[in-house]
C-alpha cells in the first residue's frame, strides 16, 4: 500500500537552484522525506504529467503566455500549492527583465533581421510576473535559493502540521556582525572593490546591504561568509514601501560633513533595491526600453 | 480658461513651515506674481518628506516636485535639509533608471525673508518642466 504524500515540480522559468536546494534537503533528512514521493519533475526524469497530486511545488516565475495556462492547470491539480523560491514568490532575478522592453531583450540574442513570428515560438508576455498574480498561493517559502532548515520546515509542515511561519524579524537580528549605536555613513563603497573593516556592518561601512528591510529566516547566510545582504528572502513590509524606507534612512544615516560621498558610484540602484522584487514592485513607472 | 494644447504641468511643493512656506507667504504679501501650477503642502521640515510622498506624487499624475527648506545650515531642526537633499539626490538616481527624467524633482533653499528668491525658484522649476512636457508616466496603478 502506497500511503506516501505525492509530490510534483512544476518548473517556470528559473535557474533549477530551487530544484536543487530541494534535492539537497532530501538527501540528508531520509526519515522525512521518506513519506513523500515525487510523481513529477521534467528536471530529474521524464514522468507523465499527473491528474491529482497531494503537493505541487512551482518553481520559477511567468514569462511566457503559456506558462499562465500551465500555472492554472497546476494549480487545480493540487490539493497544496507551494510557491518555492524567490522567483516564484516575487519574480526573482528575471523580474529585471522588466526593466527592458521585450524587443531589446530579444535583440540582445537574435539577429535584429530575423522576425521570431515566422518561428512556432511561446510568446514572450509584456511583464515578467510572479505566481501569485494568477493562483492562489497556499504556502510560500523565499530565498535564492530557499534556505534548507525552512525547506525542512515545509516538508514537515505538510507530514504533520507543524506550523509553519516566517519569522517577523530582519537579517540584522540574526547578523553576527558589530554594529555601533549611532550607525552614521561616511563612505559610500563599492562591495569588493574597496577594504572594509572586518567584523564591521556593512551599512555602517558604506556597503548598501539591504539587512534592515529584509525578512530573516536564512540566518544571515550570506553575512556569515562576508557578503552583504541582497534581500532574497522578501522585504518585511511592502515592497515598494520597504525600498523607499531604506533610500530614506540610508539618506539619514550619511554624515553630511563627509566629503567621501559620491552616491554615482552605485551602479545600479534599482538593480541593488529590488534584485529580486522588482516583478512585484507596484511602482508604474519602470521603464521599459 | 484653460486653453487646449498649452500645457499645464502639475507641481507638488513641499514647503518646510520655518523658511519655504513663510517665503511663499512673503511673495504672496509682497504681491509677487509667480506660476500658478504649483500645489502647495506644507511641511514641519523638508527632512520629513520621505521619498514615498515623492513617489507618490509621480505615481499620481504630478510633472515635478519641488522641495522648499531652509538654506543648509538654518534648518530649525539642526540638519534636516541635509538629510532631505541626500533623499533628493538619492531619488534622482533612482529616478531616472526607472524612467523617470530626474530634472522633475528640485530640492532648493529660500529662506523667510526671501519672497522674490521663492518666486523666481517657482518660475525657474515651472519653466524646466514645461520644457521637458508631461511626465513620463501614463497611468497609475496602485
Ligand atoms: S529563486 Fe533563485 S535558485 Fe530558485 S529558481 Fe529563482 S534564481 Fe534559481
Ligand atoms: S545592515 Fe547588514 S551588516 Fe549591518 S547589521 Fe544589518 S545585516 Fe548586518
Ligand atoms: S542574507 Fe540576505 S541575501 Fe543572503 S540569504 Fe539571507 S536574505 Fe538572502
Ligand atoms: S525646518 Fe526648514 S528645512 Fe528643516
Amino acid at each position: 500500500m502506497n500511503t506516501k504524500l505525492t509530490l510534483a515540480i512544476f518548473p517556470l522559468i528559473g535557474c533549477s537552484g530551487c530544484e536543487n536546494a530541494l534535492l539537497d534537503a532530501w538527501r540528508v533528512n531520509d526519515d522525512l522525506f521518506n513519506n513523500f514521493e515525487i510523481i513529477y519533475s521534467p528536471l530529474l526524469a521524464d514522468f507523465e504529467e499527473p491528474d491529482h497530486v497531494d503537493v505541487g511545488i512551482v518553481t520559477g516565475n511567468v514569462r511566457f503566455h503559456e506558462d499562465i495556462n500551465k500555472l492554472l492547470r497546476w494549480h487545480k491539480k493540487s490539493k497544496v500549492l507551494v510557491a518555492l523560491g524567490s522567483c516564484a514568490c516575487y519574480g526573482g532575478i528575471p523580474g529585471l527583465l522588466n526593466l527592458q522592453n521585450i524587443q531589446s531583450v530579444i535583440n540582445d540574442i537574435y539577429s535584429p533581421k530575423i522576425s521570431l513570428d515566422n518561428y512556432d515560438m511561446p510568446k514572450l508576455i509584456e511583464n515578467v510576473k510572479s505566481i501569485a498574480e494568477f493562483v492562489n498561493i497556499d504556502i510560500a517559502i523565499p530565498g535564492c535559493p530557499p534556505p534548507k532548515n525552512l525547506i525542512i520546515k515545509l516538508f514537515e509542515h505538510l507530514l504533520k502540521g507543524e506550523p509553519l511561519i516566517l519569522p517577523d524579524k530582519s537579517v540584522c537580528n540574526e547578523c553576527p556582525l558589530n554594529t555601533s549605536e549611532d550607525k552614521v555613513i561616511r563612505n559610500i563603497k563599492r562591495f569588493s572593490l574597496e577594504p572594509i573593516t572586518p567584523n564591521k556592518c556593512f551599512l555602517e561601512e558604506g556597503v548598501l546591504c539591504l539587512g534592515p528591510i529584509t525578512r530573516t529566516g536564512c540566518d544571515a547566510r550570506c553575512i556569515k561568509v562576508n557578503t552583504p545582504c541582497r534581500g532574497c528572502m522578501g522585504y518585511l513590509y511592502n515592497i515598494d514601501e520597504a525600498v523607499v524606507k531604506f533610500l530614506s534612512s540610508v539618506s539619514s544615516m550619511i554624515d553630511e560633513k563627509s566629503r567621501n560621498i559620491d552616491i554615482d558610484k552605485i551602479k545600479d540602484l534599482t538593480g541593488l533595491l529590488y534584485r529580486f522584487t522588482l516583478a512585484s514592485s507596484k511602482l508604474n513607472f519602470i521603464k521599459r526600453g | 480658461m484653460q486653453k487646449v494644447g498649452v500645457f499645464r504641468p502639475k507641481i507638488i511643493g513641499f514647503l518646510c513651515n520655518w523658511c519655504g512656506y513663510a517665503a511663499a507667504d512673503l511673495a504672496g504679501n509682497l504681491r509677487k506674481t509667480y506660476s500658478s501650477n504649483l500645489r502647495i503642502v506644507r511641511v514641519m521640515c523638508s527632512g520629513r518628506v520621505d521619498p514615498i510622498h515623492i513617489l507618490y506624487a509621480f505615481q499620481h499624475g504630478a510633472d515635478g516636485v519641488l522641495i522648499v527648506g531652509c538654506h543648509l545650515g538654518d534648518c530649525h531642526y539642526i540638519n534636516g535639509n541635509y538629510k532631505a537633499k541626500m533623499k533628493v539626490n538619492f531619488l534622482k538616481k533612482f529616478l531616472q533608471e526607472m524612467g523617470i527624467n530626474p530634472d522633475r524633482l528640485h530640492i532648493d533653499w529660500a529662506s523667510a525673508g526671501e519672497g522674490n528668491r521663492f518666486a523666481n525658484i517657482v518660475d525657474d522649476f515651472i519653466y524646466k518642466v514645461i520644457k521637458l512636457g508631461p511626465c513620463e508616466i501614463k497611468y497609475v496603478r496602485l
